[in-house]
């Protein structure tokens, strides 16, 4: 998983800790602190589908900028393929979140595309959130920790770690049932 | 009869004409040269080798050179001492001379390894892991040395390394002098197969930016 910066990297983290003993599904994430512009971060994606063996799925989360979510997932799946990549239609998994198949000199893997910056709720309710989602496979868990990770991303992550541990021991239960 | 002896004839044209076109190629293998921990190890070895075509062409005075960039800054000029009933190879200091088997275990490998690379020309050197004994500095000076040595004698470099420090200053060095460089992450599975991903520069670079050590690459 590719985020933007530490403390997303610490956010994303510590869901998947919460998450872990619902899903085994291993989770490394990176943040691109050094790799700041789009273009360059299609190149990191390149270079990892093209080494890696073991990965199965790559989540990548980028800004909105000034265009709309759908306008900014071709955008950049037009940019991976200006590069080189095969990249199937994005397929919406939820609002800001899509999925892909990508190729590189023939090794194909699954990316989701979760896109931050545009907000399409209000605040919602923590436990509407969990409500609201379907028993799922690891690959969709990803994209669930993308939809926690982008409405949290505009608050203090320890603040967010804090609400969670609440949040999980009160809604163990919902959670349980719900994934 | 006289269609075998029409075949004979046409194979062993053939075969001249093979060994005539693939004659660089040829050479190229022959001169190919495998340098490992253990040769360097025997300095006697290398010196009954090399030693002679080195001074022949004065290419001691490049060994002379490298050794006082990093190694022995008063080194002076490299000589033959009697020692035990015969010669033996020794660097001239300003103040003493001393056997190349009483140098530092990076200085004297250094040393031989630059002799080697020396005498060689048109093929390739295989190195396994230059990174032995030597501290980062001398190590940057040993590959200066040796890259230039790539392009004087037209030599095609093939290393080994676990050094993450040797990949970063070959990158750098590769870059500044406008050398192509291909990195090889090579890993044996369960079953024996050894893996081999191919990486340029870039590749590494990009890596390292994600926090991920190139020479790690089973992780992912």
């Amino acid at each position: 998983m590719l985020v933007e910066g530490k403390t997303e990297v610490e956010v994303v983290k510590k869901i998947a800790e919460k998450l872990r003993y619902l899903c085994k599904t291993s989770v490394g994430v990176t943040d691109c602190g050094g790799i700041e512009v789009v273009p360059q971060m299609t190149s990191a994606i390149l270079a990892l589908a093209r080494l890696s063996r073991r990965l199965k799925v790559m989540v990548v989360i980028i800004d909105a900028e000034d265009m709309n979510i759908e306008d900014r997932i071709r955008s950049f799946a037009d940019g991976l393929r200006a590069r080189g990549a095969r990249v199937s239609n994005p397929s919406p998994i939820d609002d800001q979140v899509y999925s892909v198949k990508i190729t590189v000199e023939n090794r194909a893997l699954a990316m989701i595309i979760a896109i931050n910056g545009v907000f399409t709720f209000e605040i919602i309710p923590e436990q509407a959130l969990f409500w609201n989602v379907c028993p799922c496979s690891g690959y969709e868990m990803l994209a669930i920790i993308l939809i926690f990770h982008d409405i949290l991303r505009h608050l203090d992550w320890k603040v967010v770690a804090k609400k969670m541990d609440s949040i999980m021991i009160q809604e163990a239960d919902g959670l349980r049932y719900a994934f | 009869m006289r269609v075998l002896v029409l075949s004979f004839r046409l194979v062993m044209n053939y075969k001249d004409n093979i060994v005539r076109l693939l004659r660089d190629e040829l050479r190229f293998l022959e001169g190919v040269t495998f340098i490992d921990v253990r040769l360097l190890s025997n300095p006697r070895r290398v010196e009954e080798r090399v030693w002679s075509k080195l001074l022949m062409k004065r290419m001691d005075k490049l060994i002379v050179e490298l050794m006082k960039e990093e190694y022995e800054p008063d080194a002076e000029d490299l000589t033959y001492m009697p020692f035990a009933g015969s010669y033996m190879l020794a660097i001239k200091l300003s103040r003493t001379t001393v056997p190349i088997d009483a140098l530092g275990d990076g200085a004297r490998m250094a040393m031989l390894l630059a002799s080697i690379a020396s005498t060689v020309e048109d093929t390739a050197l295989l190195l396994e892991d230059p990174e032995t004994h030597q501290h980062p500095r001398g190590l940057a000076s040993l590959m200066k040395f040796l890259l230039s040595m790539v392009r004087k004698r037209r030599l095609q470099l093939f290393i080994t390394t676990h050094s993450i420090e040797l990949v970063n200053i070959i990158r750098k060095l590769c870059d500044k002098e406008g050398l192509r460089l291909r990195l090889f992450f090579m890993e044996r599975g369960g079953d024996g197969v050894v893996d081999v991903r191919a990486m340029e520069s870039l590749d590494v670079d990009i890596l390292l930016k994600l926090g991920i050590d190139p020479r790690f690459l089973e992780v992912i």
